[in-house]
């Protein structure tokens, strides 16, 4: 299992941008051949070269700055929520119809509070600091991790293991 | 923006699920929840993850769409 401080920036960004890719196909900002890239190196657990996921995930990058894992982190944590809690942008009109939508697409720490398998997929149950229960799906959760334990999420997948 | 796209499912049978978008259609080989065909879900790594109340994923889809114009 890898530390908090271990992860490389290439791996990091490959966890919280993959849970996007099905949005991002949907909305045509990347193609099929890309999409089916980065799932094959899910399943393979193997993390896509630099260049591949700074082209695929192009957005998010232009807000990250600068290359470390500490930054992507940053970035989907805090940033990346800030503009959806604020409401900035289209947010503010996304809002009005499904706050919960907007919500779904933020980034948090929670933790697990139970574990289940469907069809030998992970699903956690998780809690928030808010308390707010969810569930998160372990699918491409690389860490080992057990009841008590804080997962990030994003977009109801659960990102990895965080370290406090 | 980071958006999660309802899609609105179309067809299930044992081990898929064709999911109507619109633009596209695609086919998801696992939920995590209990859907029927007609129900709008959100996808997350390939998986159904949660549904999404029919009028407000109508609304939704609308508002992105004109985004995209």
């Amino acid at each position: 299992m890898k530390s908090k401080t271990q992860i490389s920036y290439e791996e990091i960004l490959f966890r919280y941008g993959l849970s996007c890719a099905d949005n991002l196909l949907v909305l045509k900002k990347i193609s099929q051949k890309d999409y089916d890239r980065l799932f094959e190196n899910a399943d393979k657990r193997e993390v896509p070269d630099k260049e591949f996921l700074q082209r695929v995930f192009s957005a998010a990058i232009k807000r990250i700055g600068e290359e470390t894992a500490q930054a992507v982190e940053k970035y989907f944590l805090e940033k990346h929520n800030t503009i959806i809690e604020n409401r900035e942008g289209d947010y503010a009109r996304l809002w009005k119809i499904s706050p919960k939508r907007c919500l779904e697409c933020m980034a948090g720490k929670a933790v697990i509070i139970g574990i289940e398998y469907k069809m030998g997929v992970p699903v956690y149950n998780v809690r928030y600091e808010s308390g707010k229960e969810e569930i998160a799906i372990g699918k491409y959760l690389w860490d080992e991790v057990k009841v008590g334990d804080t997962i990030t999420i994003h977009n109801n997948s659960a990102v990895r293991k965080y370290e406090i | 923006m980071c958006l999660a796209i309802p899609g609105k499912i179309i067809e299930i049978s044992e081990d898929k699920f064709i999911i109507d978008y619109e633009t596209d259609k695609r086919i998801v080989n696992f939920s995590v929840i209990n859907v029927v065909v007609g129900d709008y879900v959100i996808v997350s790594n390939k998986i159904i993850v949660n549904k999404v109340p029919k009028e407000e994923a109508i609304r939704y889809l609308e508002m992105i769409n004109k985004f995209e114009k």
